[in-house]
């Protein structure tokens, strides 16, 4: 089965396949085995080889709008309605903020079935800049109510939540971070995934990260480098940023002295935001550490291994503002 | 049972176009009654009468639908892309019995279903929420697709006001619509010439109206929203072109019906006093 998540697949996905060919592929496997399913783009379709893997293969369930986000939410709300179940695609800015008010209204509101998914989320357009930066894509849509928020940590989690997104049949974005790169891969082996339930991948002593998005593989490799400085440093995959999995962030807050959240979104209202919020309202005696993409925009662009050190994204970079907290205590 | 034409025994177009008229002046008089009962609150009176004629004409001999299966799959479909004439829209459910004709008096009451805008949750008979400008034909769009895509032969009606018509989303629909050949799609659109802060041609003029649906690709028809004849032949089956979206100009006057509200953009959205309402009353009556 193609999709099978073994280690022969996974491996060849994290060699071969970025999130956005990945997600063309998985989509053909899901519109062959439910006809109700439909791909909308908006000149879109070439950069996730939709052109290559669905459309020859189920032209009558891809609706190319052009370039018309606003419409395409429409278009979407309207298929929603006549017993479809459309998955939207874009570029992350495009598909979220470009048409937001579409989405509250026609899909959040009217609480519709459709999934909305962000191509290159967070930086990873890099150097073709700002204007297509996922910068705060998904902390926008948080405060939307009834929007389910994933964010896959690789192309296994990625298939697990598109099945789950199409048979919940509720409003959610899936944010697809990892850009034109090809993320390592997290999940070799199938596992239970959830909505709303983050997976503890190792439970730390002294530190628990809660990771979002491809990212998580830099997190693990942050507490590689801190278990080497003698500190404990758990992960947790927090796929969902909405709703949040509040208590297994209670659990670890109990349990470790630092909580730290890793994104590659806003640290205005994403996930260390979220995090914030439920730490605030319990009694708890650890700290928060958020590491995400700051609260204002770049000056200057690079390519996105240069732009990730800048930010303070790498492993090195993650240890290091844990180990700081430590230092300074 | 489906319901169209409800207008009784005979269906000799006069005795039609009588009927509908008698449609039309009972919605005014029920917005009317509504408007003044919201007291302080309003109601957009003026926007919902250049619109009555063209819902009268839907609602009582065009559209198909079951008011005891108010989700009837075939049903036609109708949305109000220019929400803020919901008063035409709550007043034709209530007289084709979607809605409770006594419920309406709780419109933009302390919790009631009946906002100043159709939200759809828990009002029968409403496809889904609409007011915020733009979004209306882009949902029908979708629809129409989903009826193509299904299988299904109902048709889509949607009204857009000509101020609505700046909103860019509404072309990107108009785009969309031709190229997915979409014929059971019709927009409507609501030309009184006004938008909420003036004349639509001393803000953004829209004009010429019809000549931009036609470059478009639409299949246009231009018609005096307020004649029922000229409705009846417009919204008529002949009118419909195989792979055209259809496009309805409808000419109209903001306030249509009670003389001092007719292009009287003051009354887009207004309150009426004790004596507005007895005049308005009193000039529908007659």
């Amino acid at each position: 089965m193609m999709l099978t998540i073994n280690p022969e697949n996974t491996r060849f996905w994290a060699e071969n396949e970025t999130m956005r060919s990945m997600f063309g592929k998985v989509m053909a496997q899901l519109a062959k085995e439910d006809p109700r399913i439909v791909l909308l783009v908006a000149d879109s379709g070439r950069m996730c080889k939709a052109e290559q893997f669905f459309v020859p293969e189920y032209p009558t369930q891809y609706v190319e709008c052009g370039i018309s986000e606003q419409n395409m939410i429409g278009i979407a709300a309207g298929l929603a309605r006549s017993g479809r179940k459309p998955v939207v695609f874009a570029f992350s800015p495009f598909i979220t903020e470009r048409c937001l008010e579409q989405i509250r209204l026609d899909i959040a509101y009217a609480g519709l079935g459709v999934t909305l998914v962000g191509a290159d989320a967070g930086i990873a357009q890099a150097t073709l800049g700002v204007t297509h930066y996922g910068w705060e894509d998904a902390a926008v849509l948080r405060v939307i109510p009834g929007m389910t928020i994933l964010c896959p940590a690789d192309h296994a989690e990625l298939v697990k939540c598109l099945y789950a997104a199409i048979n919940a049949e509720k409003p959610t974005y899936i944010r697809l971070t990892g850009g034109a790169g090809k993320p390592s891969a997290i999940y070799t082996r199938d596992y239970s995934f959830e909505p709303g339930k983050g997976i503890e991948l190792s439970k730390g002593k002294d530190v628990q990260i809660f990771a979002s998005g491809t990212i998580l593989d830099y997190a693990q490799k942050a507490a590689e480098l801190l278990a080497a400085r003698d500190i404990d440093a758990g992960i947790t995959d927090m796929h969902t940023l909405k709703p949040l999995d509040e208590t297994l962030i209670i659990q670890s807050a109990n349990r470790v002295s630092r909580i730290v959240t890793v994104e590659e979104l806003n640290i205005a209202g994403g996930l260390g935001t979220a995090v914030a919020e439920v730490l605030a309202e319990n009694t708890v005696k650890c700290r928060l550490i958020r590491i995400a993409l700051p609260d204002r925009y770049p000056t200057s662009v690079s390519t996105y291994a240069c732009m990730m050190d800048q930010l303070g994204l790498t492993p090195e970079k993650i240890a290091r503002t844990i180990l700081t907290s430590f230092v300074k205590g | 049972m489906e319901q169209k034409a409800v207008y009784g025994v005979s269906e000799t177009p006069q005795d039609v176009i009588k009927v509908l008229k008698k449609y039309a002046l009972e919605m005014r008089k029920l917005s009317t009654q509504m408007t003044f009962s919201a007291g302080s609150q309003g109601g957009h009176i003026g926007s919902a009468f250049s619109i009555i004629d063209i819902l009268a004409v839907l609602y009582f001999h065009v559209m198909h639908y079951r008011v005891e299966d108010p989700d009837w799959a075939d049903r036609d479909r109708f949305i109000l892309s220019k929400g803020h004439g919901v008063l035409a829209l709550y007043t034709a459910l209530a007289l084709a019995g979607f809605v409770l004709q006594e419920d309406l008096s709780s419109f933009e009451k302390d919790h009631t279903q009946l906002a100043g805008h159709p939200c759809s949750k828990g009002v029968k008979g409403i496809e889904c929420p609409s007011g915020s400008l733009g979004h209306g034909l882009c949902v029908a769009a979708g629809i129409a697709l989903g009826a193509k895509m299904n299988g299904r032969s109902f048709h889509t009606y949607v009204i857009i006001g000509d101020g609505e018509s700046e909103e860019g989303s509404i072309w990107e629909a108009a785009l969309f619509a031709r190229q997915y050949n979409l014929d059971n799609l019709t927009c409507i659109v609501d030309v009184n010439g006004f938008q909420y802060g003036g004349r639509t041609s001393d803000l953004i003029d829209p004009s010429p109206m019809g000549a931009k649906w036609a470059a478009f690709g639409w299949n246009v028809v231009e018609c005096d929203g307020h004649d029922m004849q000229a409705l009846l032949q417009a919204l008529g089956e002949d009118t419909i072109s195989p792979k055209s979206p259809r496009c309805i100009i409808a000419n109209t006057i903001k306030g249509k019906g009670v003389s001092f509200m007719e292009n009287n953009n003051s009354y887009h959205h207004a309150r009426l006093t004790p004596d507005q309402y007895i005049r308005a009353m009193a000039e529908l009556e007659r």
